[in-house]
Order: C-alpha cells, then sequence, then structure tokens
C-alpha cells in the first residue's frame, strides 16, 4: 500500500539536523497545534518548544515519559500538562513529523478521542492509494 | 530575506534564555539516564529500588518536574555507573557517546560527603551556565 501525501495539509514548521517537524493545516487553513502551543503560558511555552528542539536534532526521544508512541504511527510529546500527538511522514530520508492535536491533560490515560483525531487527520494527510 | 518557519524562529527567539537552556539541560540529562536504562534494561520502578528512592520519585525526575539536586546527580552516577561530567555536560546524546565511570570509590565517598544530608543544593540553577560554556 502506497500512500500519496496531500501536502496542502501540512506546512513545514521547522528543519532539524535529524529531524523536520511539520504542522497541520486544516480546513479553515488554520494551524490548530501552533495556535494551541501560542496561546500558552510563555513558561509552558518554552518546555514544549524545547522538547521540540531536541526532537528536531535528535531524531529520537529515549525518555518514555517526554516522548512515546501510542499506537502505529501515532506519537506523543509530552510536556506537563501538554500533550501534542503526531504521526511521521513516510517515504521521506529525513525523519518527518506532522503534529496533528493538542490538548491539556487530564488522566493519565490518553483520551481515546484524541487518538481518534490523530488518526483522521493522519488519513486527511496521507491518501492511500 | 526568506522568513523563517514558526518553530525554528522560536527556538531562535529562546535560545538564550535561561529558562529554556535549563529546560535543555534537564532533557539531556534524562535522555542519557533513559537511554542507560534501556541498556541495562531497567524499569523506573528498578532504578527507584537501586537509587532506594520511590517510583513515583523518578516518573517525576524522568517527566521534568523534580529539578535535580547534587545528590540525586551523585545517587543517579553511581547506579546507573554513569561518569558525573557526562550527565552534566550538556551536549546532545550520540549514540556513539563515550564515557567512563569514576573508578575511584573516595572520589565518590568525597563527592557524597560535601554534599549529603541537608546541603540540598540545587544544582540546575547554580551550573547551567558554567556547563554552557565548557564548549
Amino acid at each position: 500500500m502506497k500512500a500519496k501525501i496531500n501536502k496542502n495539509k501540512i506546512n513545514l514548521s521547522a528543519v532539524g539536523n535529524k529531524a523536520d517537524i511539520y504542522l497541520y493545516v486544516d480546513e479553515r487553513n488554520s494551524e490548530p497545534v501552533k495556535s494551541y502551543i501560542d496561546s500558552l503560558q510563555e513558561s509552558e511555552m518554552k518546555k514544549i518548544i524545547r522538547l521540540f528542539q531536541l526532537m528536531l536534532e535528535q531524531g529520537e526521544i529515549k525518555n518514555k515519559e517526554k516522548f512515546k508512541q501510542l499506537e502505529k504511527n501515532i506519537f506523543e510529546f509530552k510536556s506537563e500538562p501538554h500533550r501534542v500527538l503526531c504521526f511521521i511522514l513516510p517515504g521521506f530520508k529525513k525523519k518527518s513529523f506532522v503534529l496533528t492535536n493538542a490538548f491539556k491533560k487530564e488522566k493519565d490515560k490518553t483520551p481515546k478521542t484524541q487518538i481518534i483525531k490523530a488518526n483522521s487527520i493522519k488519513q486527511e494527510i496521507l491518501l492511500i492509494n | 530575506m526568506k522568513k523563517m518557519n514558526w518553530l525554528n524562529e522560536k527556538i531562535n527567539q529562546y535560545k538564550d534564555d535561561e529558562d529554556y537552556i535549563l529546560e535543555g539541560l534537564i532533557l539531556n540529562i534524562t535522555e542519557k539516564i533513559s537511554r542507560k536504562m534501556n541498556d541495562l534494561g531497567w524499569s523506573q520502578k528498578k532504578l527507584a529500588s537501586e537509587m532506594n528512592v520511590s517510583p513515583p520519585f523518578i516518573t517525576k525526575l524522568l517527566n521534568g518536574s523534580n529539578n535535580f539536586t547534587l545528590k540525586t546527580i551523585v545517587k543517579l552516577s553511581v547506579v546507573l555507573k554513569l561518569d558525573i561530567e557526562y550527565l552534566l555536560n550538556n551536549h546532545y546524546v550520540e549514540e556513539n557517546d563515550s564515557y567512563e565511570f569514576f573508578t575511584s570509590v573516595d572520589s565518590q565517598k568525597t563527592v557524597e560527603s560535601i554534599f549529603d544530608g541537608s546541603q540540598n543544593i540545587n544544582i540546575l540553577e547554580n551550573v547551567s551556565y558554567s556547563t554552557m560554556n565548557i564548549h
């Protein structure tokens, strides 16, 4: 199964040595994860940005308290108390993450609704032939 | 001049910010701990037991809610056999990072006795700049 990428739905947000990070662009042409992060208190924003920088520079994060696989090709950045879900674009030489949705953690477990949302955005971007 | 991408711009904006540097140092330390735990096949529970602390303490260390004291750094270096300098240097973790455990038991004891007990010096707030300037 080969996936075609809907490039109108993603926007390159950061280029790193080991990984790149894209943002999902919704039907109103806005980037929900960017809006979410921009709305945070500056102290929380710095922490989450620094976590993204680590991924850009390493291409992986070993600490499961900071980055965790939730499902096949759905991952979670964890920066207390916030969560950012993402997936990896297939077929890219450099690891390329797409940030799909972000939310404030309320329970220990990631809500199923947020995982479903991430999956549905992934399907919107990856057009399976 | 070409407009920078949003996230790259944010990273550039904060690169000299004290809180941002501190967060980076914490993330680098937790990465080194996690890498070593993976190598040893240790769970957080096992690390907690080796360090004689509670598992929630380890979770808080790894998720960055607890700041590292010198005592904790020394404990981590002893149980995980990681050099203190390696844990604290603000380098990004690479697969081929090499490190050696300090072999002198006396030097460990000296470090532990200096910072033992109530002297819970908040190491990260005191050394982040000096470690940053090493390289």
